[in-house]
């Protein structure tokens, strides 16, 4: 056995030892691990698809810049702009600017990671969620794909949850439902082991007992790693600063009229009031079902109740936009119908405003408002632009 | 936390190792398996993704193996290896029933579950008929030791259990010094050697590209990233066990220098190689020397045995077209040699090096042995354009 300490052991302490003295050295730790340059930003963050493709950007998330700013997320609606677009007609048309963050996929766990990485930016933060009652039905109700939520989750951000205490019951669910993900990371990053082992701990006392250790000596590293490389979690203090409200004029009457007319243009070639393109490239006249899993399997319904907890909770200026699906198409929409309901409830029980564009009935669904089955149409978004202004009272 | 996917696998490791080596300072032999076991399980029920499954696997395949060769006592080897083999060929060849709607796959597939049926086939067919079953416990920790759980080295049950029933003898300073010269060897080769050719070779030219250069470092990267990964694991799982008091087989020697097929097989992924040797290619060599038409044929009989192992091999992976042709050019190398080897028998000398130089044959045989495994194997990876 002295052999083995004389041999081994020994040596291998007096390595570490030396690796932390070297690696500490900042000339040392700078040449051979250069930290990428954060790129000057180019254009302002108006429409961030993923914060992966825009790490610039995520000091900017929930943060007002010389005026007051709007966050609009989402999913799949964000993305292919148009002049509708709230991100181009609200700046546009007002001095208020508008942030929007989202592509396919940013479900309610992925926002609701994003804003709890940001929890102390909340407080009357103008947020606006698009809702896509997709989200909650067939496989999409398993909630957040792991590659989506790294897309919109960075490291960064985990770290800032993993590291935050305060956050009791955001944070365990958080844990938990990142270790329910957890075998679907390919390679999990420092963060969302931590949360993992964290909830993983919480399990039993054997599970206690095994997970500890690790989780103290990740910490310990975690910690060497920020002292050697000079990382600081902290970041920009909020500023929020009061909407101006402008005076400007829209006539959404003749807006709307004309906007409707000329996606109704687009329609010809099918009664159920889809694009012409979509409707020959996908529909062909074949209708479809919705699959309705039941609300204790529903993940993004659970979700969705704590990402509504988190803003009431932190004092967010919430609204929600609750986008329809074509009851032409989907002809089952009526089984779907409690799901929406329960959504509308949790939402007017938190007293957020709302937009509710969801409809079960052939007979009340309004041609024109979505350009296929699920994504609005210029028509479309421009009522989801009057709702934001009037809720914001952007116009005078 | 499947083992080896992060470092937090070795701090729990080194927990394990710390408790083995304290245990034998309080129990003697008899109980490491107990200690062992607890520890295994441990790892099953609290850090492992799909306990159960596992689990559920091992209770099937033990109570499996007892209906099979004791309550029935079916002679046909063949039929009990289909029953055992069952869980992993539903999952293999994505079985599905009516009345389960959802993949098969999601309950019974998990990791792991390949090498725990090449233990569990192999246990069944070294168990002679009327031999008593090995206890639970001795069997249980042969398909579910940590450091060998995900994959491998294929043990055997018999060398596990003299290694088991000696554990607390085995943690000395000997072993501790080869187990820790094994880990760290490991380590070099998974996340210094494997890491530096993932990151700065493998991948750098385009997988798409039928120009020689790219596919030439396409190939020769994936060759040496294979090796240095997989020897990786399996020298941390050798070090690992060593520490733990367990003989580990070696899975790896040195197999670019080897010289032939044959000795290929004998360095490389020694025990799959020993395993299709012992459980395939051997009772599938005994039957066709029943068959009165082949019985004059031994070259023949032994050549349809050696593509048929190595196509099995290939499809072993998954019934993917480049499985199976990976697997069919292993099989014709083997073939190929097999049939020099008896030629230059026949006629007494060597008919194609004739009287070179043996070191120069040496050298040229590694040259070609080596190629011919790249190929193969960037077969296998199916990233091969052509």
């Amino acid at each position: 056995m002295k052999q083995v300490i004389i041999a081994y052991l020994l040596p291998a302490l007096i390595s570490v030892f030396a690796i932390y003295h070297l690696a500490s050295l900042s000339s040392v730790n700078t040449s051979l691990f250069p930290q990428e340059k954060t790129s000057k930003l180019s254009k302002p963050c108006v429409f961030i698809e993923t914060f992966s493709d825009f790490p610039e950007c995520e000091d900017s998330f929930l943060q007002d810049d010389s005026a007051g700013k709007i966050f609009l997320l989402g999913s799949s609606e964000l993305t292919g702009a148009t002049e509708a677009s709230p991100y181009r007609f609200i700046p546009e048309h007002f001095n208020t600017k508008l942030q929007a963050v989202g592509h396919g996929g940013n479900q309610c766990f992925s926002i609701y990671s994003q804003l709890l990485a940001n929890e102390d930016r909340l407080k009357g933060a103008k947020i606006a969620i698009i809702i896509s009652p997709m989200w909650f039905f067939a496989k999409e109700a398993a909630g957040t794909s792991s590659k989506i939520f790294l897309e919109f989750n960075s490291e960064n951000f985990l770290n800032r949850i993993s590291g935050n205490d305060s956050l009791s019951d955001f944070k365990r669910y958080e844990n938990e439902r990142i270790s329910h993900m957890f075998s679907d990371f390919s390679s999990p990053n420092f963060a969302i082991r931590q949360m993992h082992f964290e909830h993983q701990a919480g399990k039993s006392p054997i599970h206690y007992l095994l997970y500890k250790p690790v989780i103290e000596t990740d910490k310990l590293l975690l910690k060497t790693k920020f002292h050697i490389t000079g990382y600081h979690t902290d970041y920009s203090p909020v500023k929020r600063m009061p909407l101006a409200a402008d005076s400007v004029t829209i006539n959404w009457d003749s807006l709307f009229t004309f906007s409707k007319s000329e996606v109704l243009k687009t329609m010809t070639n099918n009664t159920w009031g889809i694009g012409n393109d979509y409707f020959s490239g996908h529909i062909n006249g074949v209708s479809s079902k919705i699959k309705v899993c039941p609300d204790k399997e529903n993940y993004e319904l659970e979700d969705f109740r704590m990402l509504i907890k988190l803003l009431k909770n932190k004092g967010a200026h919430a609204s929600f936009i609750i986008i329809p699906m074509n009851p032409f198409y989907y002809t089952n929409l009526n089984e779907a119908a409690p799901i929406i309901s329960n959504i509308e409830a949790e939402i007017q029980n938190a007293d957020f405003p709302y937009y509710n564009y969801w409809v079960t009935d052939t007979s009340k669904f309004e041609k024109g408002i979505l350009k296929d089955v699920m994504h609005l149409s210029t028509y479309g978004w421009y009522k989801a632009n009057k709702f934001i202004i009037d809720t914001y009272h952007l116009a005078k | 936390m499947l083992p080896f996917s992060s470092f937090e696998f070795f701090i729990i490791m080194a927990m394990f190792i710390g408790i083995m080596a304290g245990a034998k300072f309080f129990l003697s032999n008899k109980y490491y398996k107990l200690v062992q076991a607890v520890l295994n399980l441990i790892f099953l029920t609290v850090v492992y993704p799909h306990p159960y499954h596992f689990l559920l696997l091992i209770l099937y395949a033990y109570f499996g193996t007892y209906l099979v060769s004791d309550v029935l006592k079916i002679k046909k080897k063949f039929v009990g290896i289909v029953i055992l083999l069952l869980p992993m060929l539903l999952v293999k060849f994505d079985i599905r029933f009516h009345f389960y709607p959802y993949e098969l796959n999601k309950i019974i597939s998990f990791a792991g579950l390949s090498y725990a049926s090449f233990r569990i086939i192999g246990y069944y067919m070294d168990k002679a008929p009327g031999e008593k079953m090995t206890d639970f416990i001795t069997y249980f920790n042969f398909l579910a030791f940590t450091p060998t759980l995900l994959i491998g080295p294929i043990d055997r049950h018999a060398r596990f259990k003299v290694s088991q029933d000696n554990g607390f003898n085995n943690i000395n300073s000997e072993n501790v010094i080869i187990g820790i010269n094994a880990f760290v060897k490991g380590l070099a080769f998974k996340y210094i050697f494997a890491e530096a050719i993932d990151r700065y070779w493998m991948g750098h030219y385009p997988a798409q590209s039928k120009d020689l250069v790219d596919m030439a470092h396409n190939m020769y990267s994936y060759y040496f990233y294979l090796f240095f990964d997989f020897a990786g694991y399996s020298f941390m799982a050798l070090g690992i066990g060593k520490l733990m008091g367990m003989n580990v087989p070696l899975n790896f020697n040195n197999p670019f220098v080897a010289v032939n097929p044959q000795d290929f097989w004998r360095r490389f992924h020694i025990s799959l190689g020993d395993w299709l040797k012992d459980y395939f290619f051997t009772p599938l060599y005994m039957f066709f020397s029943r068959k009165k038409s082949l019985k004059k044929y031994p070259l023949t009989r032994q050549n349809i045995a050696l593509l048929l192992t190595f196509m099995l091999m290939g499809c072993w992976n998954g019934f993917k077209f480049y499985y199976l042709l990976s697997g069919f050019l292993f099989g014709l190398y083997s073939v190929v040699h097999n049939t020099y080897v008896v030629e230059c028998k026949k006629k007494g000398r060597d008919i194609m090096f004739g009287n070179m130089d043996p070191r120069a044959i040496k050298v040229v045989s590694i040259f070609i042995m080596f190629n011919l495994v790249a190929v193969a194997l960037y077969i296998f990876s199916g990233k091969c354009p052509l």
